[in-house]
């Protein structure tokens, strides 16, 4: 297994040369997410059980991101990815438990995934065992007041083995999340709310790390600060960013920059 | 019938581990021994219809059969998209309870009214939609839902309904509940109570004149009996507690076209608009024209003895 970096490097990069191959959009939140996958899936598949760690997107429309991470994974062929969106692919735009195993819930509605975590949870509560469900968020999508319904409910019934992790990349559909609804303080909010909350720059590995082994008596929120199209600065931090595509120029720049072809030849030769 | 409900699941909780029960804040003093019993199985989710339905559907991912409970308008209206997307697309089987159904809340206004309940249901692919009129019928439809691989939605209404005679486990056929020859009154639910009620009246007076049948199931549907009504009878009524979108109504024109039959059809039952006044339910009825009294004037019409 290839260590955490390399495989964050080699996810985005497939990433990138898929939405440039295939388009379809939310290529940013898809880049802001991948440490934050990589990390899970890495703690998900390390031990001898995999149930001890359920992963949750609710974000689904970071599905690329999410291939790109479980092909480094080798759940999926990374080849896959020529076909992402494309007709009768069994990689959407949006994830869908009917095509992949490893997808427990199909997504693409926001404001779900949340309360679904809760279910999960508490039937780990009743059955008395400890698996822990992570349930990834989008800050955007922590506009949907059904997100707020679910924290309350995971805070009264101390579901302490659920926990979220928001994508906090501070950019929405067609605004930034602070021009939208105000400071989005939503550390604050979890923790008004009665959760434990973390607060972590979502693209250092040694911060992940250490938040995901937390226990806590409550439900914790993992505030992940990340850049929206991280790792490309054309990209990194627009808004415009959030449903565009490269074009093949950028993606040849991205290489050269990068200096991609020292750990991903493989991949480009994929999309030649 | 909110009785019957905890009934089943005080007695499924002994053998079942994998029941549970959600409650949006609702069932003042009807679920307490099953509550005291099975303290596990029963969640208060709190005046939260959509995570309610979202958490429902984490516990059935995790392979337990929840039954979630609320105020048919409450229940069907908010947590829609939830029911929609969780239940039946990600296809995480729920048994859902709407208590109340059509004008059992009549003085409630028009917040508590759920004339759209069955029509949101059923516009939702593969869930299964019931609407029994008594106890032990509700049992029946209970048991399937909870066997079966796909969503159900049942509609019930308060507290005293009696069982109809003739309902048996079949339950996706339409009962007979009253034999006649002219006109069929096809209903569910409470309505059927007064469509019996009715029905009888007139074959006193004019024996053998008026059939009734009760629709336990408004999907799955026993499609080639329910052709065979239309075969059997000139003239149809329908007498329902719902809009005329959506509903048994609906059903039946649709079922009709399809199936090219030439029966004239009849609508007794709340109008399209907002009732907003407060009524109970006896005198709603009455106002508009879907009690006992007014399902008599209009089958003597149809038979053309008025």
């Amino acid at each position: 297994m290839k260590d955490l970096e390399t495989l964050a490097f080699r996810s985005r990069i497939l990433t990138i040369l898929s939405a440039w191959k295939c388009g379809s959009g939310h290529l940013s939140s898809s880049l802001s997410l991948i440490e934050v996958l990589v990390a899970l899936f890495a703690k998900k598949y390390s031990g001898t059980d995999e149930k001890k760690v359920r992963i949750i997107l609710s974000k689904g429309h970071s599905a690329l991101g999410f291939y790109s991470v479980l092909s480094q994974f080798e759940r999926i062929d990374a080849k896959e990815l020529k076909a992402y969106n494309m007709n009768d692919s069994r990689l959407g735009s949006h994830t869908s438990r009917k095509s992949l195993d490893e997808v427990e819930f199909s997504a693409g509605s926001l404001g779900m995934g949340l309360g679904f975590g809760c279910g999960l949870a508490q039937a780990e509560r009743i059955n008395k065992t400890s698996n822990k469900i992570f349930v990834i968020l989008g800050d955007g999508e922590c506009n949907e007041g059904s997100i707020w319904e679910s924290a309350n409910y995971a805070a009264a019934n101390n579901l302490s083995n659920l926990v979220a992790i928001i994508d906090s990349n501070k950019v929405q559909a067609v605004a930034r999340a602070t021009d939208l609804l105000g400071d989005s303080t939503l550390g604050n909010t979890f923790l008004s709310f009665g959760w434990e909350v973390v607060e972590i720059d979502g693209h250092s590995f040694k911060e992940i790390e250490q938040a995901l082994k937390i226990n806590t008596t409550k439900p914790l929120a993992i505030l992940a600060n990340t850049v929206s199209g991280k790792s490309i600065p054309l990209f990194e931090d627009q808004v415009s960013w959030h449903y565009r595509n490269p074009s093949e120029a950028d993606v040849k720049a991205y290489i050269q920059i990068t200096e991609a072809t020292k750990v991903a030849q493989d991949l480009i030769d994929l999309f030649k | 019938m909110r009785r019957a409900l905890a009934e089943f699941l005080y007695e499924k909780a002994s053998t079942d581990g994998k029941l549970i029960f959600l409650t949006g804040d609702l069932g003042f003093e009807v679920f307490e021994n099953f509550k005291k019993d099975f303290p596990n199985r029963y969640i208060n989710a709190g005046i939260a219809e959509s995570n309610m339905v979202a958490t429902a559907a984490g516990l059935s991912a995790a392979g337990f059969k929840p039954i979630i409970y609320s105020i048919a308008s409450f229940m069907t209206s908010r947590p829609f998209e939830f029911i929609k997307i969780l239940g039946a697309y990600n296809n995480f089987p729920l048994t859902i309870i709407g208590a109340g159904g059509g004008l059992t809340y009549s003085s409630g206004g028009a917040t508590h009214h759920a004339l759209d309940d069955l029509a949101l249901m059923l516009m939702i692919p593969d869930v299964n939609v019931f609407s029994p009129a008594g106890p032990q019928e509700l049992k029946m439809c209970l048991e399937f839902a909870q066997n079966s691989s796909n969503t159900s939605y049942i509609r019930i209404g308060k507290f005293g309904e009696l069982d109809l005679p003739g309902i048996n486990e079949e339950i996706i056929t339409p009962h007979q509940i009253l034999e006649g020859e002219e006109v069929a009154i096809l209903s569910h639910g409470s309505s059927s109570t007064d469509c019996l009620a009715a029905a009888k009246k007139i074959n006193q007076i004019l024996p053998q004149s008026v059939a009734a049948y009760h629709f336990t199931s408004l999907r799955p549907i026993n499609n080639e009996f329910l052709q065979n009504i239309f075969n059997s009878y000139s003239k149809i009524l329908v007498v329902e507690d719902h809009w005329p979108i959506g509903g048994l109504y609906q059903i039946v024109l649709s079922a009709l076209q399809v199936g090219n039959q030439h029966c004239s059809v009849d609508r007794l039952g709340p109008p399209h608009q907002f009732l907003d006044y407060p009524l109970d339910n006896l005198s709603v009825k009455e106002k508009f024209n879907f009690g006992e009294n007014s399902i008599i004037l209009k089958v003597l019409e149809l038979l053309k003895r008025l």
